[in-house]
């Protein structure tokens, strides 16, 4: 089908990352790809323009529904845990750790426009456009997820719900 | 501790940085994805056939006296597919009286993926839609124009009766005029899984599941006038009355 390989080529690399981050196991983001990259080929002759935002819509919708099958009843941490004082690089380390322990422990949805926003570098309405929903909802998943994070965004999300 | 956004950005690429390497099977990949298609699409052998004239016949309102449905005359303007062909070319009428309910209006078309609007004046909530098909696999839409009452599903065995929840009609069902869409689509696979749930992608506003229409969506007109213009009218007799207490 034109140019379904050549996609595949060049973009399952940085899908894969992307699956990484969603799913936090290499070979699940494997076969989560795979899984997007055919639904997206029953659809490709559809597909108008850049395919991107339709096969990333296809990821996050497929690893939500899979989430929700596959929940094994793990309960997300509140909030990040602090980080004991130790030297500056194993400190650092340790922080990073916490810091993506704690990705791991955002919903689906939250993994998901972080993952979109700041992997990605997709604004905030194209997160919309792909997750399918308001961009109220995706300013409000971001100021949630971030809160949990601890990150303070730099720019001020307007109407977040705190 | 606190983060800035820069340190997340940071984390995720380093992350991710290491991941295995090599290109995917796209040969692989295209299985899965005729696998996955092949399983969704089996709804049956799609008819073909190119456009070709409607010709409707419209019953008196009120049925007073059992009076036969005129036969269909079905023209062609255009050799029909061979799917198409073994079909008939003509339905049977639909019966005067349906379960102590009485035909109060009837049409027969012969052409399907067409819909067409029933006048009715309903004299109770039990107002039945009955449909015949030429194709046993068509599907049957009918939508209460203004309301959410509507129903699709196959036309198993050849025949379909539709009713309504009462809620679900519009408020002063019984005070006047009422208009009843009734769409007959040939089997498609452009018609999907029921619902949009579970869908890898849902479009809400054009009612797809992974790029093909949801049946249950069909009940809304815009929807439905979009399958009917992506299929065409295509050869396919059906009929359809109304019912209602005499």
């Amino acid at each position: 089908m034109d140019g379904f390989a050549e996609y595949v080529t060049a973009r399952s690399g940085r899908l894969r990352r992307i699956a990484y981050v969603l799913t936090g196991d290499w070979s699940t983001a494997e076969d989560l790809v795979q899984t997007t990259l055919a639904r997206a080929w029953q659809a490709w002759r559809r597909i108008k323009g850049d395919p991107d935002p339709y096969v990333y819509r296809i990821l996050t919708n497929t690893h939500a529904s899979w989430w929700r099958r596959r929940w094994r009843g793990e309960v997300p941490t509140e909030s990040l845990p602090d980080a004991t004082a130790r030297g500056d690089f194993a400190r650092e380390l340790s922080e990073k750790d916490a810091l993506w322990t704690a990705i791991r422990g955002l919903s689906d949805r939250q993994r998901a426009v972080i993952v979109l926003h700041y992997f990605e570098d997709l604004t905030l309405p194209q997160c919309a456009d792909v997750l399918g929903c308001s961009l109220g909802t995706v300013k409000t998943q971001l100021g949630r997820a971030l809160t949990r994070l601890r990150v303070h965004p730099t720019i001020q999300l307007m109407g977040v719900e705190q | 501790m606190n983060h800035t956004e820069d340190d997340l950005r940071e984390l995720l690429a380093e992350r991710t940085a290491y991941g295995p390497g090599g290109d995917m099977d796209v040969a692989e990949i295209v299985r899965r994805g005729r696998r996955g298609r092949y399983a969704r699409w089996s709804v049956g052998a799609v008819l073909a056939g190119a456009a070709a004239t409607a010709v409707v016949w419209v019953l008196p309102g009120a049925v007073t006296a059992p009076a036969p449905v005129p036969a269909a005359q079905f023209v062609a303007s255009a050799g029909p597919s061979s799917a198409a062909s073994a079909l008939p070319s003509r339905v049977s009428d639909p019966p005067a009286t349906l379960d102590g309910l009485t035909r109060i209006w009837a049409v027969m078309n012969s052409m399907s993926a067409t819909g067409h609007d029933l006048k009715v004046r309903p004299t109770s909530h039990a107002t039945t839609v009955a449909v015949i098909c030429a194709n046993p696999q068509s599907w049957v839409v009918t939508a209460v124009r203004g309301s959410r009452a509507g129903q699709v599903s196959r036309c198993q065995g050849g025949m379909v009766r539709h009713t309504y929840n009462r809620r679900s009609l519009p408020s002063g069902w019984l005070n006047g005029s009422q208009s009843i869409r009734v769409w007959v689509f040939p089997p498609t696979e452009l018609i999907g899984q029921a619902s949009l749930d579970g869908c890898a992608v849902a479009d809400k506003r054009k009612g797809t599941c992974d790029g093909r229409y949801a049946a249950q969506e069909l009940i809304r007109y815009d929807v439905a006038l979009e399958l009917a213009a992506d299929l065409g009218a295509r050869p396919g007799t059906w009929s359809a009355a109304v019912y209602d207490k005499s």
